[in-house]
């Protein structure tokens, strides 16, 4: 509790100074409110934000569906978790989302996005360890395409609820990276015990 | 049908899953994430902006600074940098967690340290100033110097540098060459400028080295100084030159963000390195690893300049000297600048047991052996192995952490630095991110595992300073 107390602490620190600084003058557009009077609005939003929250709620809705797909399928007991876990944050996650992007008005695309839906049928004719390995792979290139996203956004988004919910988001999303890459390693590598990164 | 456009239609068609996947997985990120953006707003308006935000944004930088670390004025008693014109800063300054102590942490798994958020935040990579903006920020020393001789402005108005003058190497910095041993410094305690610096070095260097030195003094433009709207000083500027960062071809800690990292978030901070002993030098470039220093000199106008992004190089003027001639000249001079005296070292950089003190050789003992130091920082090959190394520290601590702006991703294999003259070269590591030999000790000691004890801590920095 009390390092969620800390870590809750360094979160209201880092968002009450970011208000003052944010803005990365190369990227920021002319219709800026208030750009004028060097004062950007706080709440403002550009075509970063807008294109983010389209990505990021495609991307985790798709975690969501594929975690429901490894769960049922998975054999390895470590894959089927991992499928729980994509479950739980990203449907945790999306609903953060959906509240941060209040008010910056992004064209979210309804159902899960044509690549998403290539792999879903990929992974759906697979079974065992196959699955499980494909799963994971899968799982591999989505968290990277994520971290990226989030990483991207964080240097040129402005809405502050925004960019507050990707440096949140963040180290939960490349810890599931991580966490894929080590259990894709210990299904590939028979035998050999694998060190977990927090060891 | 011949066999073999039958073998490849075959193999086509196996691969035909994989080429859908690969298709609808078209959907990448917009240009900004690699590439820089082109300016949209006028150039008095990105001023008065940046102006408007620039309290804020060194408050905020001081506010990390603080908080990582000690930044007073501890001097150690009588250890000078070589030109007698600096004190060595003493003291581990990386401030512990509360509930933690040096022997606490090394004790600890580097596991539990990460579960438990008890990595000291000075160990972290050290944002820049401003990290979204990024580019060379200069020290004021160097601004005042340039501004004086050459009336060139190297003063940007959306940050300052960071970091208090007396924990930055000594300026200007000794000069010594490998050509002429012994002269010893001969930088008369100046700064070498384009205006200066024939009167200097004129019968000391041969004409190529004179040349590639003036080369090396030339202003040309960069990302943030040069003739277009997208620029941090005022007026339309001539650009900088090499030695502007690598001032008297060592180094003033003017810091830049690496090249080789995107999207910008993700980039980390580059202190500047110092040229001294450029000659055994086999690889160049925290990240590169370009194999010669003449490959270094010809592709920094497209990274210390242009952040690694030819394009926008092209649209703001970009130098690109000529590789047999200008470049090979520009080589030539960098590779007889020479390290220091270390009267206490012998030929093969071991100490000399007659000149040096008991702690000095212990130290060279825990150097050789318990603290590791040796199997990348080789005496004999001038504290070199030539190789890059990952140190790992991620294993410390939860990666993707967003510190003023900066996302702390793991730092990867970088580049071993040499050692000789390291008391000079204040901040430590390609970052800077350690502010004294005793911080680096202690960053070791926990990554490394070693469990030290105090003494061997001291003798360490003690041998460290007679390098």
């Amino acid at each position: 509790m009390k390092r969620i107390l800390i870590c809750l602490a360094a979160t209201l620190f880092c968002a009450s100074v970011l208000a003052d600084t944010m803005g990365n003058p190369a990227g920021m557009s002319p219709d800026t409110p208030g750009i004028n009077a060097a004062k950007p609005a706080k709440d403002h939003s550009n075509i970063q934000d807008k294109l983010f929250v389209r990505q990021a709620a495609i991307g985790g809705r798709a975690e969501v569906e594929l975690g429901k797909l490894a769960q049922s399928k998975g054999v390895d007991q470590a894959v089927k978790d991992f499928g729980s876990r994509m479950v739980a944050d990203h449907g945790k996650g999306n609903d953060r989302l959906m509240r941060a992007s209040r008010g910056v008005n992004a064209e979210i695309p309804d159902g899960v996005d044509p690549e998403h839906q290539t792999v879903r049928r990929e992974l759906t004719e697979l079974s065992g360890a196959d699955f499980d390995l494909a799963y994971l792979a899968s799982q591999i290139r989505d968290h990277q395409k994520t971290a990226n996203l989030l990483q991207w956004h964080i240097s040129y988004g402005q809405n502050q609820p925004l960019v507050e919910y990707s440096i949140q988001t963040l180290p939960t999303v490349m810890g599931h990276l991580e966490q894929a890459k080590l259990e894709h390693a210990r299904l590939t590598t028979a035998g050999a015990p694998i060190t977990r990164a927090s060891d | 049908m011949n066999k073999k456009l039958f073998g490849a239609v075959a193999v086509s068609a196996a691969l035909g899953l994989v080429a859908i996947s690969r298709l609808a997985s078209a959907d990448p990120l917009p240009p900004d994430a690699t590439y820089r953006p082109l300016p949209t707003v006028p150039l008095d308006v990105v001023r008065k902006n940046d102006e408007a935000m620039k309290p804020a944004v060194l408050k905020r930088q001081q506010a990390l600074l603080n908080e990582r670390y000690d930044l007073s004025n501890r001097a150690m008693s009588g250890v000078k940098m070589a030109g007698g014109r600096k004190t060595v800063q003493d003291g581990v300054r990386v401030k512990l967690k509360s509930g933690t102590t040096w022997d606490s942490l090394a004790a600890m798994s580097p596991g539990e340290i990460k579960e438990k958020n008890l990595l000291p935040a000075g160990f972290l990579p050290l944002p820049h100033v401003k990290q979204l903006a990024g580019g060379q920020v200069f020290p004021n020393e160097q601004i005042e110097e340039i501004r004086i001789a050459e009336s060139r402005n190297l003063q940007r108005f959306d940050v300052d540098f960071d970091l208090p003058s007396h924990l930055t190497p000594e300026f200007p910095a000794p000069i010594f060459l490998t050509t002429r041993p012994e002269l010893g410094d001969v930088s008369g305690g100046k700064l070498l400028t384009i205006r200066n610096y024939y009167a200097m070095m004129v019968g000391i260097i041969t004409p190529v080295q004179m040349e590639g030195l003036r080369l090396l003094l030339t202003p040309f433009p960069q990302e943030e100084f040069n003739q277009t709207e997208d620029r941090k000083v005022p007026e339309q500027s001539l650009g900088v030159a090499c030695l502007d960062c690598h001032a008297n071809f060592h180094t003033n800690a003017a810091f830049h963000l690496t090249p080789d990292v995107r999207p910008q978030a993700a980039r980390f901070r580059l202190d500047s390195t110092s040229l001294r002993g450029m000659f055994n030098q086999q690889i160049h470039g925290s990240k590169r690893s370009l194999r010669s220093i003449e490959d270094f000199t010809e592709f920094e106008q497209r990274t210390a300049y242009f952040n690694g992004d030819h394009v926008s190089a092209t649209r703001k003027g970009v130098h690109l000297p000529d590789r047999p001639n200008q470049v090979a000249m520009m080589a030539q001079m960098q590779n007889i600048i020479d390290f220091p005296p270390a009267p206490k070292l012998d030929a093969f950089n071991r100490l000399d047991p007659s000149k040096a003190s008991p702690e000095e050789l212990a130290g060279e003992k825990v150097f050789m052996g318990k603290g590791r130091c040796a199997e990348c920082h080789i005496p004999a090959l001038h504290f070199l192995d030539n190789n890059m190394h990952d140190l790992k520290l991620e294993r410390f601590y939860r990666v993707g952490q967003t510190f003023n702006d900066q996302v702390a991703i793991p730092d990867g294999p970088i580049k071993t630095f040499t050692l000789r003259g390291i008391k000079d070269s204040p901040p430590y590591l390609h970052d800077g991110r350690l502010i004294t030999l005793a911080d680096t000790v202690e960053y070791f000691n926990l990554v490394l595992g070693l469990k030290l004890s105090e003494q061997e801590k001291q003798s360490l920095v003690a041998y460290m300073l007679t390098l």
